[in-house]
């Protein structure tokens, strides 16, 4: 092959993680072109498909799900086969999944990246808390996160501000909800420390966003494109240059001399197929798709890694009835936790945890409980107005460790309209995590106390969180690891991967910050060699 | 359920400055009983509600319970029948009737859910397709009941910040 390139570095994926690294790439004066298999939608369109669907329960519903580029939800498309049914909210569009997100980005604390060191489980990062720090620092202030910097968020160093920051977050973190404040007030006293999550809904304007208006709907579509989404880092790298090349989905990776990659293959939807060449690739498409691509080609596999060791914050969750109006559904979908549990020896035995209390408006689902019950006439609309004020629910994630077995893999017998496969799932809930929720069920008990509540109810099945971590795993052994510190394959020096699919130990909070600084990171790492 | 300590809210403590309309309801339960001489679906949506309904919105009601079952006019047909022949005369004394039987429950439901849900039909989670159809969101009735206190999804129409402090009664 000659070395005419159509571009110094091809992106694979327009999602957050995808879009930052263009962006980073492009502001250093390299050219880019990305690619993404599904279409740019305009997000009034998006509002508009929203406002116009009886589907309010269904995340996916607003978003462009295409023959050749389906979303999670699309039948078929991902097969499970283990005992856990893996459903992610996965979208293919000009912006990907983090149109519809709670826009929680928190940063790991330095134990989560040492959990084997500190606690003889899982695995160790071979970076460390500090090497990623500034890195944190970029990604927040590129995405424009509204958090607190008075706050311990790791829930051992009570009063302090924790883990340690170069920088103070951008924004200041909006006022308590009221339901937060009444939380406070019946939790702290007790020792169980309330923190504000670092978010994405930001209360002032920023970088061209406005600040939110509590329309609650931020799991859905954000109304006023308050809520950051990958989109905005497309569209921004867009006018720093990047080449943005919608419905192109990639089926190819042509392995050249020296192991390094040539070019990649894509598919138009009406199957055309088209080749581009580049000096580096970074593959940013979705975990999943990441994966079932580098398996497709039999790529960046040589540890068997590939597509191994899934973890999501698998978790459980709970609601009460508090004993006094709360209101659920004003403003932001989510905003106190509890990160009590989230450190602590006891790691080295069961899994860590994070309480989050929603606050997404229940009220549809309550009503739709009372009529399946019977209630009608005035007996529906006291049920309906005295459950609604009082609702409480707390959800809860759990660290999942890396297990080969839990893998994703092409499943060839679905196929989508240009011929490429579906995905098989296999996941099963580990014991470290059916330890952690056997913990977890009594602080719910603990909980309801201390706030008065009554009628709890634990929902005990496993529950999806989407946080689709280690099937593109980091570490510094090749031999079981596909990506080196620097997000590089192990396999091909000029194939990096940009995704939290690199993640090796899962934690217990939102992964998506720490992708994009990772990202930001791999970006400055490529922009220094093409 | 458990409300020993917890006296249930009433509806006159959270309703009653809501609209002139709802005063008007709870002062008159009877406001919605059958009325033969309007439209029929209408007049059936009205009473098992007790809820002014607008025509045009109960048109796309049946045309979306009709769309999931076709013989759902054939029951609401029934259901009202039985509702004028044994002359109740609102939903409290329809539901507690010993010979409200089962299917006329059902479609009694079915009727209701639409109003205070927004969609007809049975919806499958984490599926791109089910067989629900769309009638309404602004107008969801649970929406209406809950409009003091939390915006609808999507439609704030308050400002930042504004929940940290509950409405005063």
């Amino acid at each position: 092959m000659n070395n005419l390139y159509d571009a110094d570095v091809i992106i694979i994926g327009s999602g957050a993680v995808g879009a930052n690294v263009a962006n980073e790439l492009a502001l250093q004066g390299k050219s880019v072109i990305m690619l993404e298999a599904g279409p740019r939608v305009p997000r009034w369109k998006l509002l508009e498909n929203f406002k116009n669907s009886g589907r309010h329960y269904d995340r996916n519903n607003a978003y462009p799900n295409n023959p050749w580029a389906p979303t999670s939800n699309q039948e078929g498309y991902l097969y499970n086969i283990g005992s856990f049914r893996m459903m992610p909210g996965m979208l293919k569009h000009v912006g990907g999944t983090t149109s519809h997100w709670g826009g929680a980005t928190w940063r790991y604390t330095p134990n989560d990246f040492k959990i084997q060191s500190l606690y003889g489980v899982g695995r160790d990062w071979p970076i460390s808390y500090d090497d990623l720090e500034a890195y944190y620092v970029r990604a927040e202030y590129a995405i424009g996160v509204a958090g607190s910097d008075s706050e311990d968020q790791s829930g051992i160093y009570p009063g302090k501000a924790y883990p340690k920051r170069s920088k103070p977050y951008p924004i200041a973190p909006e006022a308590d909800l009221y339901m937060t404040t009444k939380i406070k007030e019946a939790l702290i006293p007790a020792g169980i420390a309330v923190i504000h999550e670092p978010t994405v809904r930001i209360p002032k304007s920023y970088d061209g966003r406005p600040a939110c208006q509590g329309n609650n709907n931020c799991d859905q579509i954000c109304p006023i494109g308050t809520l950051y989404n990958g989109a905005i880092h497309a569209e921004k790298s867009v006018r720093n240059g990047v080449q943005l090349i919608t419905e192109a989905v990639v089926h190819k990776i042509i392995v050249g001399n020296n192991q390094k990659i040539e070019a990649i293959k894509y598919l138009t939807p009406d199957k055309t197929e088209y080749t581009l060449k580049a000096k580096a690739f970074v593959i940013a498409a979705h975990s999943f798709e990441t994966a079932k691509l580098l398996l497709m080609n039999n790529v960046a596999n040589s540890s068997d890694m590939v597509g191994r060791n899934l973890m999501d914050h698998v978790g459980i969750s709970m609601n009460f009835l508090a004993k006094e109006p709360m209101w659920m559904g004003r403003g932001p979908v989510q905003q106190a936790t509890i990160n009590q549990w989230r450190e602590g020896d006891f790691r080295s035995q069961y899994s860590a945890n994070k309480h989050s209390f929603a606050n997404n408006n229940p009220q549809i689902d309550i009503a739709a409980k009372a009529i399946s019950e019977g209630l009608m006439g005035q007996a529906l609309d006291d049920r309906i107005m005295d459950l609604s004020s009082r609702w409480i629910s707390i959800y809860t994630f759990f660290e999942q460790l890396p297990d080969p077995s839990n893998r994703i893999y092409p499943n060839p017998n679905w196929k989508d309209s240009i011929g490429l496969p579906g995905i098989t799932i296999n996941y099963d809930v580990d014991n470290y995590v059916i330890r952690g929720a056997k913990e977890a069920k009594k602080q719910y008990q603990l909980i309801t106390e201390l706030m008065g509540g009554d009628s709890l109810t634990i929902n005990s099945a496993w529950e999806n969180h989407d946080h689709l971590m280690g099937v593109l795993i980091m570490g510094d052994d090749p031999k079981n690891s596909v990506v080196n510190h620097e997000g590089r394959t192990f396999d091909h020096d000029n194939l990096f991967i940009a995704s939290v699919g690199v993640i090796p130990a899962s934690g217990v909070v939102n992964p998506t910050l720490t992708a994009i600084a990772l990202g930001i990171r791999t970006a400055d790492i490529i922009a220094r060699e093409v | 359920m458990n409300h020993a300590h917890i006296p249930t809210l009433s509806r006159r403590k959270f309703l009653f400055s809501s609209t002139v309309i709802t005063a008007y309801m709870m002062l008159s339960p009877s406001a919605f009983a059958l009325n033969i001489t309007e439209n029929r679906n209408v007049s059936l949506a009205k009473f098992l509600t007790n809820k002014p309904l607008d025509q045009a919105l109960v048109d796309r009601a049946f045309e979306a319970l009709i769309k999931v079952d076709p013989n759902f006019q054939k029951k609401a047909d029934a259901l009202c029948s039985y509702i004028k022949d044994q002359q109740f005369q609102s939903i409290e004394t329809l539901k507690k009737d010993a010979h409200f039987k089962k299917e006329h429950q059902t479609t009694a439901r079915s009727i209701i859910a639409v109003f205070y849900l927004g969609y007809a039909g049975t919806p499958i989670p984490q599926a791109a397709h089910d067989n629900v159809r769309f009638v309404t969101y602004t107008e969801i009735e649970t929406f209406k009941l809950t409009q003091k206190y939390t915006p609808i999804p999507g439609y704030s129409r308050w400002k930042t910040n504004y929940w940290a402090n509950l409405p005063t009664a």
